[in-house]
């Protein structure tokens, strides 16, 4: 989207001729440095927007079957970071002009969808198909810091920060996950190789559209 | 004629050419090093990095776009019209080569142009009502509230009054234009060129938006801007064929449609809310039978 910070302003050269030229507000970066730092903070946002959205809905999902099985509280504890983490994209969408991917509608009824019925399994179902999530959501945390510090730590510093922080505690879903007897569930290998690749294939969709 | 303005006109005469090369040859130094074993310095001795060769190509391209913008009167949307520009700021007529499209750089041009004015205009906007708001919330804190309403000028605009006169303020800007307008909507409308005119909407109307203090960030994002989309494009088909003075019929036709959306929100919000007690009446009722048919009761 078009950068918030560029002001447009005219000047008259020696001869006479207007000239149009658009700046940057914050320093005398490029056009093209911009434009692409827009796209790159752009996609980021935009894809683990969608990512917490369906944990939110896939951890609520759980929430509605085992809500009351004693592994509940569990489930309920990892809800809250999740929320934690929405609630932080959902500030940066309006503070870097991103615009949502146009899946939500879809990545909401399919999270909810993909929680109900792992956890219709049992509490190691669901623990399965957190374990499958959180190992694709932590590989591409992994990803985009790395693409970050590639690009120029300085100064996308907070946020590499705030991936850092998420990265660490999806990793700690994780490894809740296999503490619960993930492992243990039903078909574990073949649930977790499908929940994997479909959370792999619906980020990499997220990021373009 | 000094060997100097020679060399500066040949070089301004054959800029195409020598950009064209430039870029060819990313590989290593330029063709060129005047500096040579001396080791002076030269600004041609460091291969350009591809940033500051983009930017430049950039520059000469808004340059050369700026310039034909008043030809379009008398030539259109057309490469006569960029040849003619080029011309003018002393480059060959075949720069409109770095157009591949055409005219529609140009129509493209201009409306991203005016449309970094709006953006301009309405954060000055709102940073100046962000500073009234401040200021007059420090008075009254200070002194006795005021029993008297403040003045109409300065009271806060509504969000529809906002977006009416972002609108407005934005459909004036093609007025100078006016005349070759219709042809540039045509060429917008064509399938090479539909794309990027989509993108350019959606710029403005997220700006738009942004500014009337829209912060969503679920698919009411999409319906806001979309819809927004909708009426500032009929409006500006309402504009090109208004005869009225100043173009009073429009901005009524604007005030209409930005009721209509109003009108749509609610009717969304009345829906939503009147499905979920439907539902919750539903399910109570579905209680009621079970209990009358005593499903629910411990003596079965």
């Amino acid at each position: 989207m078009f950068t918030l910070g560029a002001v447009l302003s005219q000047s008259r050269l020696s001869c006479g001729r207007q000239l149009v030229l658009v700046h940057c507000q914050r320093c005398a970066s490029s056009q093209a440095k911009e434009r692409r730092r827009q796209e790159l903070l752009d996609r980021i946002i935009r894809v683990d927007h969608a990512g917490e959205l369906g944990a939110n809905r896939i951890y609520q999902g759980q929430m509605a079957v085992l809500g009351n099985s004693p592994v509940g509280p569990v489930i309920q504890h990892m809800w809250d970071q999740e929320k934690e983490h929405l609630k932080k994209f959902e500030e940066l969408i309006p503070k870097h002009r991103v615009r949502p991917t146009v899946m939500l509608p879809l990545w909401n009824v399919a999270g909810f969808v993909l929680g109900a019925s792992t956890a219709l399994l049992g509490k190691e179902g669901a623990m399965a198909c957190t374990t499958a999530v959180e190992t694709a959501i932590v590989k591409h945390y992994n990803d985009q810091i790395r693409e970050l510090i590639e690009e120029d730590p300085e100064e996308y510093k907070e946020m590499l920060d705030t991936l850092k922080k998420f990265r660490d505690e999806e990793q700690e879903h994780h490894d809740t996950g296999i503490d619960f007897e993930a492992e243990k569930a039903p078909l574990y290998n073949v649930l977790y190789q499908t929940i994997k690749w479909g959370c792999t294939g619906a980020i990499w969709v997220s990021e373009r559209i | 004629m000094s060997a100097c303005v020679r060399r500066s006109r040949f070089l301004r005469n054959n800029f195409a050419f020598i950009v064209s090369v430039r870029t060819l040859s990313r590989r290593g130094p330029l063709l060129c090093t005047p500096g040579g074993s001396t080791g002076e310095q030269s600004n041609w001795e460091e291969p350009p990095s591809r940033d500051s060769e983009e930017d430049y190509e950039y520059e000469i391209k808004k340059r050369i776009l700026n310039a034909s913008l008043r030809y379009v009167h008398d030539h259109g949307w057309t490469i006569t019209t960029l040849s003619k520009g080029a011309e003018s700021e002393g480059y060959p007529s075949i720069a409109h080569g770095m157009f591949p499209r055409g005219g529609a750089e140009l129509v493209h041009h201009l409306y991203a142009t005016w449309n970094a004015q709006l953006a301009a205009t309405l954060r000055q906007e709102v940073v100046a009502s962000q500073q009234l708001e401040s200021e007059r919330t420090r008075q009254q804190d200070g002194a006795e509230r005021l029993q008297e309403e403040p003045a109409d000028g300065d009271r806060k605009k509504s969000t529809t009054e906002f977006i009416s006169n972002a609108v407005e303020t934005r459909l004036r800007m093609i007025i100078p234009y006016m005349d070759k307008w219709p042809q540039a909507m045509a060429i917008l409308a064509l399938p090479q060129n539909a794309p990027e005119a989509m993108k350019n909407l959606l710029n403005l109307t997220d700006d738009i938006w942004y500014y009337a203090g829209d912060r969503s960030a679920d698919f009411n994002w999409y319906t806001k801007r979309l819809a927004l989309a909708g009426v500032y494009k009929s409006t500006e088909l309402c504009m090109i064929q208004d005869k009225s003075v100043d173009y009073t019929d429009t901005w009524d036709f604007l005030d209409r449609r930005l009721e209509d959306l109003k009108q749509a929100g609610k009717l969304a919000r009345k829906v939503t809310e009147g499905g979920q007690v439907a539902g919750e009446s539903f399910w109570g009722l579905t209680q009621l039978a079970c209990n009358l048919a005593g499903m629910n009761s411990y003596k079965r």
